[in-house]
């Protein structure tokens, strides 16, 4: 009991440490990441950056950092080039090169895919072998229309957990796509 | 009382930037972020501009209590679940950040070092320091073992790693800068490093010099069997080593490790590491 006492008193700490830190900071670091980032992902860039200071390890250490705030204005460096990679990871799986259709041999975005493959390329196999569209479709509004992976959450009634375990899956898979197309 | 005078002060040291166009702030913070990790302003500085520039613009900022309640509702609950979205699967595996550079600088650098995961070799070890990292070296490779040495430590130390004063000042006159401060940066691991040319070969010759953080990752470097040398300055010890005509001097300073790699001779090499101190 006494156990789960202390536990929970730590939690408490940790929370109000969190919470501290985060009142002081939220608006200069949001204001640094709007910089570089559009207005949700510089949202997310900073929610990011306090989740990572909030994960297991971490918090205990930087609780007895003598200037955390230093940590945080680091970080968000970190974080904001993890998201840029991030998307930028995500934008080139649904760029798509057919294979003889487009006349000005550049790349297309998802939504061009269909339209522009020759006929002689059995497309309804490709989508169907592994949900395919699907899967651009939910990349392309992560990478293509900029959104955040909160708003997608938001948008499909779904934990952002959920939200963001289905974007890595669907990079999985369309990687596995990409290869077999190569 | 005392944050109230820090933020006075600081905001004192800052009000250089108070009477600076809002435009050239911008830009100033865009350098800064894709300056080298040893030429980025402070991160106070960074956003005390970024601060300015927000009030200037009269920026509204979704509301703080709005956000909260948003991060403690959504982000807080992934605290203790693995970052799938930002962990690239597809990120080069242990040992291959080294091998992947080389291949940019194929054949001459080719030669300098190897990074994998050794199996059991009898290695001697020398040198014990403070902050955990072991020096070991076999006929083959050298390497820094790292011994009990927390991860998280690690990572909260390494933005006040003192790297400006950390990197030789001096390279030999035929070396000028070919790549100034590249920045690899994985999930795991930071490399920032500057690669110089030889002006007076025809033959591609290149000189490494760089720092490497990777508090779980172990950098093997080739050597050849001549003995390595210790070289101690201010109580830091310096390794030299061969391999062939190449010469690599690889340090720790408990935070990263560092390393100068190209075709050096040893006394080059120590005068590189003397002018660091300089």
């Amino acid at each position: 009991m006494k156990l789960h006492d202390d536990d929970a008193d730590l939690r408490q700490k940790q929370r109000a440490f969190i919470e501290n830190l985060y009142d002081k900071n939220y608006r200069d670091l949001l204001a640094y990441a709007l910089l570089f980032l559009s207005e949700a992902d510089a949202e997310e860039a900073v929610q990011n950056l306090f989740l990572d200071a909030c994960r297991p390890g971490k918090i205990e250490l930087l609780m007895q950092h003598p200037k955390p705030e230093a940590w945080l204005g680091q970080g968000i460096k970190f974080s904001i080039s993890k998201i840029k990679r991030s998307k930028q990871q995500f934008a080139r799986l649904v760029q798509y090169v057919p294979p003889y259709g487009d006349p000005d041999g550049g790349t297309r975005g998802i939504e061009a895919i269909a339209d522009e493959r020759p006929p002689d390329i059995d497309v309804d196999t490709l989508y169907e072998d592994l949900a395919l569209h699907k899967d651009f479709q939910l990349v392309k509004r992560y990478a293509v229309d900029g959104k955040s992976t909160r708003e997608i959450a938001q948008e499909d009634g779904v934990s952002l957990a959920t939200c963001r375990k289905r974007l890595a899956r669907a990079r999985e898979r369309l990687r596995k796509i990409m290869k077999t197309e190569k | 009382m005392k944050n109230i005078e820090e933020k006075e002060q600081q905001n004192n040291n800052y009000s250089r930037f108070d009477t600076m166009d809002t435009e050239v702030l911008a830009d100033l913070l865009k350098a800064d972020f894709d300056a080298p990790p040893t030429e980025q302003m402070a991160a106070d500085e960074a956003l005390y501009i970024a601060h300015l520039i927000a009030e200037r613009k009269g920026m509204q900022h979704k509301d703080l209590t709005a956000a909260k309640e948003e991060f403690f509702a959504q982000y807080y609950p992934l605290k203790d679940e693995r970052d799938v979205l930002y962990e690239d699967e597809e990120k080069p595996a242990a040992g291959v950040i080294k091998l992947s550079r080389l291949r940019r600088w194929a054949g001459a650098v080719a030669a300098m070092f190897l990074v994998m995961i050794c199996g059991s070799v009898t290695a001697f070890a020398l040198g014990y320091d403070p902050f955990g990292f072991k020096a070991m070296w076999n006929d083959d490779v050298f390497w820094f073992e790292n011994e009990n040495v927390a991860e998280e430590m690690q990572n909260l130390v390494l933005p006040y790693a003192d790297v400006e004063n950390l990197l030789p000042k001096w390279v030999p006159a035929r070396y000028e800068v070919y790549e100034d401060a590249l920045t690899d940066e994985y999930d795991d691991h930071i490399d920032a490093y500057v690669v110089y040319a030889n002006t007076e070969s025809a033959e591609e010759d290149i000189l490494h010099v760089g720092i490497l953080y990777w508090p779980n990752g172990t950098t093997h470097y080739y050597k050849d069997s001549k003995e390595v040398v210790v070289y101690t300055l201010n109580d830091t010890d310096f390794y030299i080593m061969f391999d062939k005509d190449w010469t690599n001097v690889v340090w720790h300073n408990g935070r990263a490790e560092y390393y100068i790699m190209g075709r050096i001779t040893e006394k080059e090499a120590k005068k590189m590491i003397k002018s660091i101190y300089e």
